[in-house]
C-alpha cells in the first residue's frame, strides 16, 4: 500500500478510486474484496469521501483516522503449492476456457477463445473493436509482444478498457508459467509492460501489479485453483473472478488462459 | 451523412454501462452509428476506422469519455446527444445516490434494483441455499433454486413454508423452467402456447417443451420441482402446487405431467388432485403402470415422445372444439410417427461383426438415461447402469461398462470438479472413445441437449470425438452406428437444425426423440444374443 495523500478520482458502488500522481488506491467493500491497493470497508459508509491520506500507521478518510497498526493484512504475492504435471493444468486450462465461454458476461472477450461464439456486433465501433482485439491476440501469438500490447492497449468501452485486462491476465499468465517451470519470463514481462502501459491511471496501476505479480485476490484464488490439488475449486474460483468488474474478471481471465496456452 | 460528438471530463463509467447507453442510442430514429467511448489511441483509431472520428477528439485523453452520433439527418444529432447525456446522468445519479450501476451482489440489492419482483433464482453454494430461499420467500418471491446439496427436511420445511405463502418453490437442484416465457437455467427457447408443464425431470421436461414445440405445438409454463419433490418425504408439495397453478392459468388449455413414478403415496395425492381438474392431464410417469395412471384420470404416456405429441393432440383438439365440433373429431389419434424401426435396424444390423453386440448409451441427462434403460430392458437381456431402474443391474465400476451399459454422466461420480455434461463434453468424449475401441460394441448411443446453460458449440466439442470414434471402428473393420437425439430448437442459440445436418454428415444417426433413439438401439442389437457369435 503506497504512502500518499489521495484525492477522489471516480466513484461505483462498491468502490471508491483515489489517486496521488500515478499512485492509486480503492476504497472497495467485500464484494470486491483484497487486492494489492484496496483497503476493505464499508464503502457506503464514506461515499460522500473525497481525500485519504495512507501513513505506515493509519489511513485518514476526510480528515478520519483509522489506525491500521495490528490490522490483518492481506499479501497480494503468488506462491504456488507443488505444481502440477502439465498435462493436468492443461486440462483444467480447458476447463476455465469453458467456463469463461458459457459464463463470461455479454460483450466481454471471451469471443477471443477459440470455441466461443462469435456474437453479433451492434454497431460499426464493436465491429472494429473486435477485429482490433483479434489482431492483438494473433500478433501475441506469433511473439510479437510489444505490437500486440500496442495494439490491445486503452481498446475497449469502460474506464479500464478490455484490452487492458486482457493484458493484466497475459503478465499473470507469465508468472504463473515462471512459478510452474521455473523459467524466467521477465523480459516478456518487461517488453509487454511496457508497450501496455497508456494514459489511463487505473489501467497503469493495474498493469503495474499484474507486472510485479500483485494479485486481487479472485485472481490469485483462481490461479491456486488451475495448479492446486483440488480440481473441483476451479468452478467456484473461475465464477468469483468473473464477478470482477462488469467484463474485468472475464478479460482479464481469457488473457490468463490464451497466454498460458502460449507458454506453458 | 453527419456527425456530432460531444466530449465528457474527469465522469468514469463501467464498460456495460457505456456499451449499453451506445445500444440504446444506437436505437433512436435515424441514428446509423454512436459510439461511447474513453478516449484511448485505440479507441480513437477505431472511431476512425468506424467512420465517425472528428477533429474535436484529437486533443482529448485517456480519461476522456467521447461520445459521436451519426445520421443522414443532422437535425437528429443534437436531441440523440442530448439523450445521451440524459441517460449518462441518470447513471451518475445512481451512483451518487448510492444505488449503483452494476449488477446486484446480494438478494436485498436485487429486490431494491427491481422492486416487484416476484421470482427468485438461486444458485449458490448447498450450504448457503437454504437461507436464501427463505429470504427470498420471506420477501413473497417464488424460487427456483438451481443449487443442490439442500437437505431433505430442509427441502420439506421450505417448501411447506411457500405452500402456506402460496408460494413455489422449484428445486433444490432444479435445472430448467420456462416461466411466463422466460427460459430458465437449462432451458430452449419454445414456441409460446396452451400447454403447461410440471416436471421432477430436468432433462424430462426440455425434451417434452421441445418436442411440443417442434410438432407446432406451444407452451404456456413448465415448472420444474427438483428430482426429490414426489419422494415420500417432500410428498409433492411442489409438483402437486405447480399442477393447481396451471389449472388456475387460463393460458393453460392442456397440462402434462413428468417424472419418474412419485411415491405411491405422493401418486394418491396427485390423483386425487387431478379428479377436480377439468383440463386434460396427460402423465409419463416413466416406468410407472399405464393403468394406474389412466385409472386416476390422466392419459398415460410410456415415453416423453408419446406425453409431448399426446399434448399437442389434445390442444388442437379443444382448439378445433371451440371453432367446428365436427372437424375436432379428425385429431381422433395421437400424431405419433411411426415407432417400426426393425427394417432400418435390420440394415445397419447386417453390417455389424459378429462380436459386437452391446449398446452404450451414455447420457448427459438423466432423465434420458432413465428412459433408454425402461425402453432397453424390455428388449435386451440384461441392462447395466450407474443410476439404476427398476430391475436393471448396477455397474460396479461406472467408468467401465459391462455388456448393454447406460451411464447417466450427470451423475455425482462424474461431475465433482466438473461442469455439467451438458456443458463440458470432455468426460463424454473419452468414454465414446473407450466404447469405439471395444469390440463388442454394437452401437453407440447418445444424447444431446442444446438451448440455454447448455454447451453454446456442441459441434466443435463433439463431431471430431465422434468422427475419431468411428475411424477407431473403421480402422477395426467394423462398422459402428452411433444413434442420437437431438433436443431442441432451431431458435435456440445453437439452433437445432444446422446441428442435427452437421451430424448426420459425418454419419451419426439423428433420431427425432430419446425415446426413438432408443427404440433404433434396441431393435439393432435385439436379435443379437450376449454370449452367442453370428455367422
Amino acid at each position: 500500500m503506497p504512502p500518499g495523500d489521495f484525492s477522489l478520482h471516480s466513484k461505483f458502488e462498491h468502490c471508491l478510486n483515489f489517486v496521488d500522481g500515478d499512485a492509486l488506491v480503492a476504497l472497495v467493500d467485500e464484494t470486491v474484496g483484497n487486492g494489492p491497493c484496496n483497503i476493505v470497508t464499508r464503502v457506503s459508509a464514506f461515499a460522500s469521501a473525497s481525500s485519504l491520506q495512507v501513513t505506515d500507521r493509519c489511513v485518514a478518510i476526510d480528515g478520519v483516522e483509522i489506525p491500521t497498526v495490528g490490522v490483518a493484512r492481506y499479501s497480494s504475492a503468488l506462491s504456488l503449492p507443488v505444481p502440477p504435471a502439465r498435462n493436468a493444468l492443461l486440462r483444467r486450462l480447458r476447463i476455465l476456457e469453458k467456463l469463461l465461454v458459457s459464463e463470461s458476461p455479454p460483450r466481454s472477450l471471451a469471443f477471443l477463445l477459440d470455441t466461443a461464439p462469435v456474437p453479433r456486433p451492434q454497431d460499426a465501433f464493436e465491429r472494429a473493436f473486435r477485429e482490433r482485439c483479434r489482431r492483438g491476440r494473433d500478433l501475441l501469438v506469433a511473439g510479437a509482444l510489444a505490437a500486440s500490447a500496442e495494439t490491445l492497449r486503452g481498446t475497449g468501452y469502460g474506464l479500464t478498457p478490455s484490452g487492458d485486462d486482457f493484458l493484466c491476465g497475459i503478465l499473470v499468465a507469465s508468472h504463473l508459467v515462471q512459478a510452474m517451470d521455473g523459467s524466467d519470463r521477465s523480459a516478456e514481462r518487461e517488453i509487454i509492460h511496457r508497450a501496455a502501459r497508456g494514459g489511463n491511471l487505473l489501467s497503469n496501476s493495474f498493469l503495474r501489479a499484474a507486472h510485479q505479480g500483485w494479485l486481487h485476490e479472485p485472481v490469485k484464488n483462481l490461479l491456486l485453483a488451475l495448479v492446486g490439488a483440488e480440481e473441483s475449486h476451479l468452478v467456484q474460483a473461475t465464477r468469483k473472478a468473473l464477478a470482477r468488474g462488469e467484463t474485468s474478471g472475464s478479460d482479464l481471465a481469457v488473457g490468463l488462459a490464451i497466454g498460458t496456452n502460449l507458454w506453458v | 451523412m453527419a456527425t456530432k460528438s460531444i466530449i465528457i471530463k474527469g465522469r468514469y463509467y463501467d464498460s456495460v454501462s457505456l456499451m449499453n447507453v451506445a445500444r440504446q442510442v444506437n436505437g433512436l430514429p435515424g441514428i446509423t452509428e454512436s459510439a461511447v467511448v474513453m478516449g484511448t489511441a485505440a479507441n480513437k483509431d477505431i472511431l476512425r476506422g468506424s467512420g465517425i472520428y472528428l477533429a474535436e477528439f484529437e486533443d482529448t485523453s485517456d480519461a476522456d469519455l467521447l461520445i459521436a452520433v451519426k445520421s443522414e439527418d443532422e437535425t437528429l444529432l443534437e436531441p440523440a446527444l442530448a439523450e445521451v447525456q440524459r441517460i449518462l446522468d441518470s447513471l451518475r445519479k445512481k451512483v451518487d445516490d448510492g444505488k449503483g450501476v452494476s449488477r446486484p451482489r446480494s438478494l436485498e440489492a436485487a429486490v431494491e434494483a427491481l422492486p416487484g419482483a416476484n421470482m427468485a433464482m438461486i444458485s449458490v453454494a448447498g450450504q448457503y441455499a437454504g437461507d436464501l430461499t427463505l429470504k427470498a420467500l420471506q420477501h413473497g418471491m417464488h424460487v427456483l433454486l438451481f443449487s443442490d446439496n439442500v437437505s431433505l427436511e430442509r427441502e420439506v420445511a421450505l417448501k411447506q413454508f411457500a405452500h402456506e405463502k402460496g408460494l413455489l418453490v422449484m428445486g433444490p437442484d432444479c435445472g430448467t423452467a420456462i416461466i411466463n416465457g422466460a427460459p430458465l437455467a437449462f432451458a430452449n427457447v419454445v414456441t409460446r402456447g396452451p400447454i403447461g408443464c410440471v416436471a421432477a425431470a430436468g432433462t424430462g421436461l426440455q425434451e417434452v417443451t421441445c418436442l411440443i414445440s417442434n410438432h407446432g405445438g406451444g407452451i404456456s409454463q413448465a415448472i420444474g420441482t427438483g428430482g426429490r419433490d414426489i419422494k415420500k418425504e417432500v410428498g409433492g408439495i411442489t409438483f402437486i402446487d405447480g399442477l393447481r397453478a396451471l389449472v388456475q392459468d387460463e393460458a393453460t388449455k392442456v397440462i402434462v405431467l413428468v417424472s419418474k413414478p412419485p411415491h405411491p403415496e405422493v401418486m394418491e395425492k396427485i390423483g386425487r388432485e387431478v379428479t377436480g381438474v377439468a383440463k386434460p392431464v396427460v402423465a409419463v410417469f416413466l416406468g410407472a403402470d399405464p393403468e394406474v395412471v389412466r385409472g386416476m384420470g390422466m392419459t398415460p404416456a410410456t415415453t416423453l415422445e408419446e406425453a409431448s405429441l399426446e399434448a399437442v393432440r389434445l390442444a388442437r383438439v379443444l382448439e378445433t372444439l371451440a371453432e367446428d365440433r365436427d372437424a375436432a373429431k379428425a385429431h381422433g389419434t395421437a400424431d405419433v410417427p411411426p415407432a417400426d424401426v426393425a427394417p432400418r435396424a435390420a440394415e445397419m444390423e447386417k453390417r455389424l461383426q459378429p462380436f459386437q453386440k452391446y449398446v452404450r448409451g451414455l447420457f448427459s441427462g438423466g432423465t434420458f438415461c432413465y428412459e433408454a434403460q425402461l425402453l432397453l430392458k424390455g428388449g435386451v437381456d440384461e441392462v447395466w447402469s450407474n443410476t439404476p431402474a427398476k430391475g436393471v443391474k448396477t455397474l460396479p465400476d461406472a467408468h467401465q461398462s459391462i455388456g448393454h451399459t447406460v451411464v447417466d454422466l450427470g451423475d455425482d461420480q462424474f461431475t465433482v470438479g466438473k461442469p455439467h455434461p451438458m456443458i463440458d463434453f470432455s468426460t463424454r468424449n473419452k468414454r465414446i472413445l473407450a466404447e469405439a475401441a471395444d469390440p463388442e460394441t454394437a452401437v453407440i448411443l447418445l444424447d444431446l441437449v442444446l438451448g440455454y446453460g447448455s454447451n453454446l458449440t456442441p459441434l466443435p466439442d463433439l463431431v471430431p470425438t465422434l468422427a475419431e470414434a468411428l475411424a477407431i471402428a473403421e480402422k477395426h473393420a467394423r462398422y459402428l452406428p452411433i444413434v442420437c437425439s437431438v433436443t431442441g430448437t432451431d431458435e435456440d442459440p445453437q439452433h437445432r437444425g444446422q446441428v442435427v445436418k452437421a451430424l448426420q454428415e459425418i454419419g451419426v444417426v439423428v433420431e427425432r426423440s430419446n425415446a426413438a433413439a432408443c427404440a433404433l438401439a434396441a431393435a439393432l442389437v435385439s436379435t443379437r444374443k450376449a454370449g452367442e457369435v453370428h455367422a
